[in-house]
């Protein structure tokens, strides 16, 4: 009988990351970004889409170089493997999308320097097969996605009444614009909300007596 | 492992991506280096009000710069020696009518560097266009400078005539205009509310950027007559 993806290894990983340890409201990694580009949320989906690209790509190749690797010279590799992934983004962005480039190009270099991205290879692409860390990674960068994408989602519409650049129904009617939304404080509100939410949803209950069982 | 393959291990390793990395970049270079001169060009055709630079294909504008606009010249400001590179725009592919000025300029914003180009008319008494090519400054607040809200007043003519009095500014950028009835008002250009540094470090350099242009076109009157004319009257 066919295992089911939640089943196996890289499926798990995947699915963890993408909610009960999600990168940023459980690990929180990758702050720096997070409230740095949320303000608009064509930037930031392409910066999520920059992120789960390294992430996913960087674990991918440190697990396959993994018999190989060095101990002693493992996270120089797992910089350099990051890095090289991370050029190929900002190449890409400033040849098909240079206008977003304008905007996010000095973010896009900091992904090297993003933790979700060591994090992922030190903690699980070092220690297991290509696919299931390229799920890890993957799910680690969709995880990240989902809540920036989610700020982003409120601090458009808030600060300048646009979302993805189009301008919300009957804006000039009701449209007063919410200035703290796109400077760096609103993100932190954002993200402790967003934050408060995630911990309480994804929170862990101690296990109580099954169902049924004698008291 | 002993230090010989950890060494061999990184340096391959570093060749490996160094290269391929390399190679994307060349490769990609062409296309980059395409997309950075249409969008100069556009700023060209913007900041001198040649046309509308957004309703022109890319084709259209590139004609347009071959055909109506000088871009060789460059100037020398005499007190700085710095480099003033010029762009002419004329009304015909004649090049027989001028229809004004556009020079680049760069300096320091609130968060990182500015640059963009400027417009005047041949007399150099006028803005033309103003059009922002890179800014870092906070979007939503100092980004706006590269929106219409901020660079309209600059294509609809702000006065840049060399100040009379000595140490007065070419413009001014402030939240608060003066009375319409000063000699000045016309020297005024609205402020974006909540970005005060930006737009302070925008009257900065496009004041200094003005001056050196101003100097530069009055050393050179072989530039163009008009301009030289137009200093002879100041």
């Amino acid at each position: 009988m066919p295992k089911r993806f939640a089943d196996t290894a890289g499926g798990k990983a995947f699915l963890l990351n993408l909610w009960q340890d999600n990168p940023v409201f459980r690990q929180v990694l990758g702050i720096c970004s997070t409230l740095a580009v949320t303000n608009l949320a064509t930037n930031t989906l392409f910066m999520c889409l920059g992120l789960t690209f390294a992430t996913a790509l960087t674990s991918w190749t440190c697990s396959a170089l993994r018999h190989h690797t060095p101990r002693q010279t493992r996270m120089m590799v797992q910089v350099l493997i990051a890095a090289a992934y991370v050029i190929v983004v900002d190449i890409a962005l400033r040849a098909y999308v240079p206008d977003v480039h304008r905007l996010i190009g000095p973010y896009v270099g900091l992904i090297i320097t993003n933790c979700i991205i060591m994090g992922r290879a030190e903690a699980f692409a070092i220690k297991n097969p290509p696919v299931p860390a390229f799920l890890d990674g993957a799910g680690a960068g969709l995880g990240y996605s989902g809540v920036l994408l989610a700020i982003a989602c409120v601090r458009e519409p808030l600060g300048f009444g646009t979302l993805f650049g189009l301008p919300l129904p009957a804006r000039e009617a009701w449209f007063h614009p919410v200035t703290i939304m796109v400077m760096p404080p609103g993100a932190f509100f954002m993200l402790a909300l967003v934050s408060w939410l995630g911990i309480s949803l994804t929170a862990r209950r101690p296990a109580g007596p099954p169902k049924g069982a004698a008291k | 492992m002993s230090k010989a393959y950890i060494l061999g291990f990184m340096a391959v390793l570093s060749a490996v991506f160094g290269a391929a990395v390399c190679g994307l970049h060349l490769a990609a270079k062409p296309r980059v280096e395409h997309l950075r001169q249409l969008r100069t060009q556009r700023a060209w055709v913007e900041a001198t009000a040649l046309a509308e630079a957004g309703g022109l294909d890319d084709a259209a504008v590139r004609r347009l710069v071959e055909e109506q606009m000088d871009t060789t010249g460059t100037l020398t400001d005499p007190e700085t020696g710095r480099a003033v590179p010029l762009i002419k725009a004329y009304e015909d592919a004649a090049r027989t009518r001028l229809k004004g000025y556009a020079f680049p300029f760069r300096g320091f914003g609130f968060w990182a560097p500015i640059e963009g180009i400027l417009g005047v008319t041949p007399d150099l008494r006028r803005t033309t266009g103003l059009v922002i090519l890179e800014q870092q400054e906070t979007p939503g607040l100092g980004g706006r400078i590269a929106e219409p809200i901020f660079t309209q007043p600059f294509a609809r003519g702000v006065t840049v005539a060399p100040p009379v009095r000595a140490g007065q500014p070419f413009l001014t950028i402030r939240a608060t205009a003066p009375d319409p009835a000063h000699p000045d008002a016309a020297r005024h250009v609205d402020a974006i509310s909540g970005a005060t540094q930006t737009c302070l470090a925008m009257e900065k350099l496009l004041n200094e950027a003005l001056a050196g242009f101003h100097r530069a076109m009055a050393a050179h009157p072989a530039a163009d007559p008009q301009a030289a004319a137009a200093h002879e009257g100041d």
